[in-house]
């Protein structure tokens, strides 16, 4: 097995880990590709010390995540200052807090089309949403971790946060109402 | 905000987020990321990243650019002192003769405009200054409700 043989084995182990980092970070197949492209490239230059290291997931998944902060970060100011500007709006109504026990609805509600609801939902929220949440509970980064990342206080990443949590509760709950309906 | 909510928001969205399986790649990515390893290692060597030079070009690259350097530094340095950078002076002062009349020409519409400023006094500027001012905060006004019409239907 040649050299190059082997490093598409290895992508082909790891590439949807690292093309899920990165598109659940920039919610852009095109983009999502690039960076994975980027990450493989760079993989490829230090494969003869990657190859057999047991951190190659951490290693792979930390460089997808810094390309495609680095990558958002070409337009944060801009989505930092419409994010700031939503704030205010409809955004902020009042959710009706129901953490409903599963019932037949729910039961109904196969597991695949809720993880397809939830990627979709996902997806859509607003970067300044998405971004600190994704780092939160997908990558496993604190608080502190994300506000030093992101370079902003904390105060706005334990709101962001918060309100991605609540604007994916109120779709949850609606798309459970809309199939509670149908 | 209550606490109680909160947690219980924290763990609900935990546990959907950390539900959900790996995308899949697109079939494409291995074959595409291949070609470029292919492309990289057939580009010609100057072609690629200096710190990705062999280490004896690298060297060999920076003697020559050093020398260069110090080619220049060293023309420059005597290059004024040759009696043809005298005559070429004295070639590019003749060249340069028609230019003074326009500079002077320029000159005096500059005196001009500022007779004028002179003569219009402050509070003309001071009210136009507010009225670019007033200008520009509607201008942001109106941009910061669009977007947010735009941002909240979407």
């Amino acid at each position: 097995m040649t050299e190059e043989q082997q490093f598409e084995a290895f992508m082909r182990d790891y590439q949807n880990m690292v093309f899920s980092t990165a598109m659940r970070l920039v919610a852009n197949q095109a983009e999502a590709e690039d960076i994975s492209q980027e990450v493989f490239l760079r993989a490829y230059e230090r494969f003869a010390e990657l190859r057999n290291s047991p951190t190659v997931g951490g290693w792979l998944k930390t460089v997808a995540t810094n390309l495609s902060l680095n990558h958002l970060s070409r337009y944060r100011s801009r989505w930092r200052f419409f994010s700031e500007l939503i704030r205010g709006g409809g955004e902020q109504d009042e959710i009706d807090v129901e953490f409903a026990a599963p019932d037949d609805t729910e039961a109904e509600l196969t597991r695949k089309d809720r993880r397809a609801m939830v990627e979709s939902v996902l997806q859509k929220l607003p970067p300044a949403q998405r971004v600190p949440l994704v780092l939160y509970h997908l990558e496993g980064l604190s608080y502190e971790e994300i506000a030093t990342k992101l370079g902003v206080s904390l105060g706005k990443v334990k709101t962001d946060i918060f309100r991605a949590r609540e604007a994916l509760h109120k779709r949850l709950s609606r798309y459970r109402e809309e199939m509670a309906g149908s | 905000m209550n606490s109680e909510y909160e947690k219980h928001l924290e763990a609900e969205m935990d546990r959907e987020l950390k539900d959900l399986p790996e995308l899949t790649a697109p079939p494409g990515l291995a074959l595409r990321v291949m070609r470029a390893i292919e492309a990289r290692a057939a580009r010609a060597p100057y072609r690629a990243p200096w710190q990705q030079w062999p280490a004896g070009l690298r060297v060999a690259a920076f003697a020559a650019l050093a020398l260069m350097f110090s080619a220049l530094c060293f023309a420059v340095w005597q290059l004024p002192r040759t009696e043809q950078a005298g005559l070429a002076r004295q070639q590019v002062s003749q060249w340069l003769a028609p230019a003074g009349s326009f500079w002077s020409a320029l000159s005096a519409v500059a005196h001009a405009l500022t007779l004028v400023v002179a003569r219009l006094g402050t509070g003309v500027w001071v009210a136009w200054a507010l009225l670019v001012g007033v200008a520009y905060l509607v201008c942001v006004g109106l941009g910061t409700a669009y977007f947010r019409l735009a941002l909240a239907r979407r």
